[in-house]
């Protein structure tokens, strides 16, 4: 069993949400005047990341990619990964994946955005992608978007069911490993490993971090 | 003869397939090629040359310039020294041979000059008499690519050429002839073309006899002629377009594939050579040889890419059709394996080499990678905002042909016909205020004039690219077909486990998204989109000192075939009889 360090992309790594990517690539279907009309579905899924479903929010945002064929989500997404991922890595982040690195951390990345934007931010970090653990649009015999993600859904709340099966799939020691959040969606994760750290975290995660003894690094 | 040869023959004689090595069927044999000049043609040579060095004698077929006189041999030899020592195509062959290349070229390679459209290749006779007592098969690339050329010329080389070198042919101790042709001699049908060759019959299924069909193919050419006063590039284009309708009459896509389909019925009606036609599908940008990305000239996907990286977002297509796009250095190979098979007399009559049988590609997908390759493309530091901003945000959409919106191109030739017709009567001065008159007159009459023939300019571009719509329009639209790759998936199988690598015809592991973005727009990017737009591209930089060939046309040197035996110093008055 491994001690692996889990960072969660949004928050503690950029300071970009999923739903951005979401938005980027919906923003650039092939027919300029679907773009506006799916952008809508974007716009809807928002009231719900607010009020804390961040899970459905992701399924609503990610909607909007039905009928995009696989390669512009590839392309699309790596450019999306390059422009504005890659350059809105925190330095924080990077100190603290040179400090597991040096203490043989596995380092795994955990994001509620695509794979397919993920790729220039894990070469970046010098992370292979099967330890990125993100969610993948579902795609036809035709090779396009449906509309849905593939179950599992990599979500706001993850927590018990979701990290035994993480931990058991990955060979990963629950216990010995650490895990970095930034936001109070992140709390249940946290709480679900050895050691929790909060990074540069959102009020909510601040209190649960006071309350649980969970350092907090700071900017 | 190699064990190897032996067993195939074997094998070829109890009907059983025998293992196949390239290397052994070309050991110490003579080829006679055509069309070296050629963006295939160039690729073939330089593999041949290259990864093949057990080939006895390579002689090629070139046609000395238009304005040489005299020692037309010399002419021709010193065109393809230039092709030797400046194209990309060969790259790897001088980079395996360095400063060697002279002494290698001269010890394998033999320049004949020549011309496909003179009876007998214009080669000079006691030129063609050693060749036939040396030659052991003509591999024939020479062809007019051109979709809708004048049909005299197409007719000369495609149709004529194609029987002056099975002329050629029928000279040789054994007769064996490779005919280079193309998948799209299917014509307008769809689904499964197979590996054969229909004779006597349009695509369609009407009767056509070859001799008719091209007397009626000149004879519609000079009667658009006749009617007309034209001359030059117009008249020319009258003759072309007299041709194509007839193609189309016959239910061909072009001149070109009818031109073509007319030269496999009469190579299949010769009982006097064995013939193998190899037809490759869209021979486009090479995978990795002679170097990833390489291509030549204006081929098929050029224009569309073309068209799909300047501002034109609407393209008349039927997206779930297959393109069938193949690099061009897997059809080098896969003609490879065929002429390995016809030296040993166990060629298949026809092989394909396509990508729609095992790996299709569709017209949808590669008008939406082309889009994604140009955006990519304008993302370089040197794009100018505004390019940048148009291809990030503005992606072209497949359309069906009938497609009436304002953007559709007859639409927008309207449009700027009316602009030009009321920019021409509207006068701009007059709606000036009576105080400006005096100062801004001339200023806005000159700028209504530039805006005018900036007008006229738009709509010249707008009928070109329609007319280059309608030329496509077959293969991105009308038409999807299969092309059954069955035969030389077959031929490829039985090629020796050490050689498949190097020569084995296998597409099915073409990530197409790679190749696309990768490989394809790049190599169009550098190779072909600056002669669309009236730019040249450059050829590699000549080695000092500059590459020079033997002229001594009779003197074969010792590697060459075992059974040459040719008289050794007299120099021929070779190309005497060849068309300049």
């Amino acid at each position: 069993m491994d001690t692996a360090a889990i960072y969660r992309v949004e928050g503690a790594v950029v300071g970009r949400p999923a739903i951005a990517a979401a938005a980027y690539l919906i923003g650039n279907t092939q027919d300029v005047r679907e773009r506006v009309l799916r952008l809508g579905g974007v716009a809807a899924s928002l009231p719900l990341a607010l009020g804390g479903e961040r899970t459905l929010a992701s399924r609503v945002a990610w909607m909007g990619l039905r009928g995009m064929s696989e390669d512009r989500l590839a392309v699309i997404g790596e450019e999306y990964g390059e422009r504005y991922l890659v350059p809105a890595i925190k330095d924080i982040a990077r100190q603290l994946l040179a400090d597991s690195r040096a203490r043989k951390h596995r380092i795994l990345l955990l994001s509620e955005s695509l794979d397919v934007v993920l790729g220039p931010l894990a070469k970046e970090l010098g992370v292979p992608m099967s330890d990125v653990i993100a969610n993948r649009a579902e795609l036809n015999a035709e090779g396009r978007a449906t509309g849905r993600l593939v179950d599992p859904v990599v979500g706001g709340h993850l927590g018990g069911g979701w990290v035994r099966n993480f931990a058991k799939e990955r060979g990963v020691d629950l216990e010995r490993s650490f895990v970095y959040g930034a936001s109070g969606g992140d709390g249940l994760l946290l709480s679900s490993f050895g050691h929790a750290c909060a990074v540069t975290p959102d009020r909510a995660l601040r209190r649960l971090a006071r309350d649980n003894g969970w350092p907090v690094v700071e900017a | 003869m190699s064990d190897a040869n032996a067993l195939a023959r074997a094998n070829a004689v109890n009907g059983t397939p025998a293992p196949l090595s390239v290397h052994s069927a070309f050991a110490g044999k003579h080829v006679l090629v055509t069309g070296v000049t050629g963006f295939l043609g160039k690729v073939w040579l330089g593999m041949l040359l290259d990864l093949v060095p057990s080939v006895g004698r390579v002689s090629v077929l070139v046609r000395p310039p238009r304005r040489a006189k005299g020692d037309l041999t010399a002419a021709a030899t010193a065109r393809f020294e230039k092709i030797a020592a400046t194209a990309p195509a060969l790259r790897p062959l001088r980079a395996t041979h360095g400063a060697g290349l002279g002494a290698y070229l001269d010890a394998k390679l033999h320049v004949v000059a020549g011309d496909v459209g003179q009876p007998l290749c214009g080669i000079a006779p006691d030129e063609l008499e050693r060749l036939a007592t040396t030659v052991d098969i003509v591999v024939h690339f020479a062809g007019l690519t051109d979709f809708e050329p004048d049909p005299k010329e197409a007719v000369d080389v495609n149709v004529r050429g194609a029987v002056h070198v099975a002329d050629v042919a029928a000279r040789l101790r054994v007769p064996r002839v490779v005919h280079v042709s193309t998948c799209f001699v299917a014509g307008r049908r769809d689904g499964d073309i197979h590996e054969e060759i229909v004779t006597g019959l349009t695509p369609d299924g009407r009767p056509m006899d070859v001799a008719q069909v091209v007397e009626t193919l000149l004879a519609r050419a000079d009667a658009a002629e006749a009617k007309t006063d034209r001359r030059g590039a117009a008249l020319r284009r009258i003759r072309a377009e007299a041709g194509g309708d007839y193609a189309r009459e016959l239910a061909f896509p072009n001149t070109y594939t009818l031109t073509k389909s007319l030269a496999e019925q009469a190579l299949a009606a010769r009982s006097d050579v064995q013939a193998c036609v190899v037809r490759p599908a869209i021979v486009e940008c090479a995978r990795t040889y002679p170097f990833a990305g390489w291509n030549e000239g204006i081929n098929t996907s050029g224009p569309l890419v073309w068209l799909l990286a300047g501002p034109f977002f609407e393209l008349p297509s039927r997206p779930e059709a297959r393109f069938d796009v193949v690099p061009v250095d897997d059809v080098a190979k896969g003609t490879m394996l065929a002429v390995a098979a016809a030296l040993e007399d166990a060629a298949p009559p026809v092989v394909q080499l396509g990508t729609s049988h095992t790996r299709p590609f569709t017209v949808g997908r590669a008008i939406e990678l082309t889009g994604l390759g140009v955006r990519k493309h304008h993302e370089r530091p040197d794009a100018t905002n505004l390019e940048r901003l148009l291809f990030r945000y503005l992606d072209a959409v497949p359309v069906p042909a009938d497609n009436d919106s304002f953007l559709a191109v007859p639409n927008l030739r309207k449009h700027a016909r009316r602009l030009r017709s009321w920019l021409g009567e509207v006068r701009f001065e007059d709606a000036l205020p009576e105080g400006a008159r005096s100062f801004a007159k001339k200023p806005v009459a000159r700028a209504q004039e530039r805006v005018q023939s900036a007008t006229s300019s738009v709509e010249t571009a707008l009928r070109r690219i329609d007319q280059m719509l309608a030329l496509y329009k077959p293969f991105i639209h009308d038409h999807d077909w299969v092309f059954r790759t069955d035969r030389m998936s077959a031929l490829s199988a039985r090629l020796v486990p050490a050689e498949r690598a190097q020569f084995g015809w296998d597409v099915r592991d073409l990530d197409w998204r790679s190749y696309w973005l990768d490989v394809q727009i790049p190599g169009l990017a550098t190779w072909c989109l600056p002669l669309m737009n009236g730019k040249t591209v450059p050829d590699d930089p000549p080695a000092h000192p500059p590459l020079r060939l033997a002229r001594a046309t009779s003197a074969l040197p010792p590697s060459a075939s075992a059974h040459n035996h040719l008289p050794q110093g007299a120099a021929p008055n070779a190309g005497s009889e060849a068309r300049a």
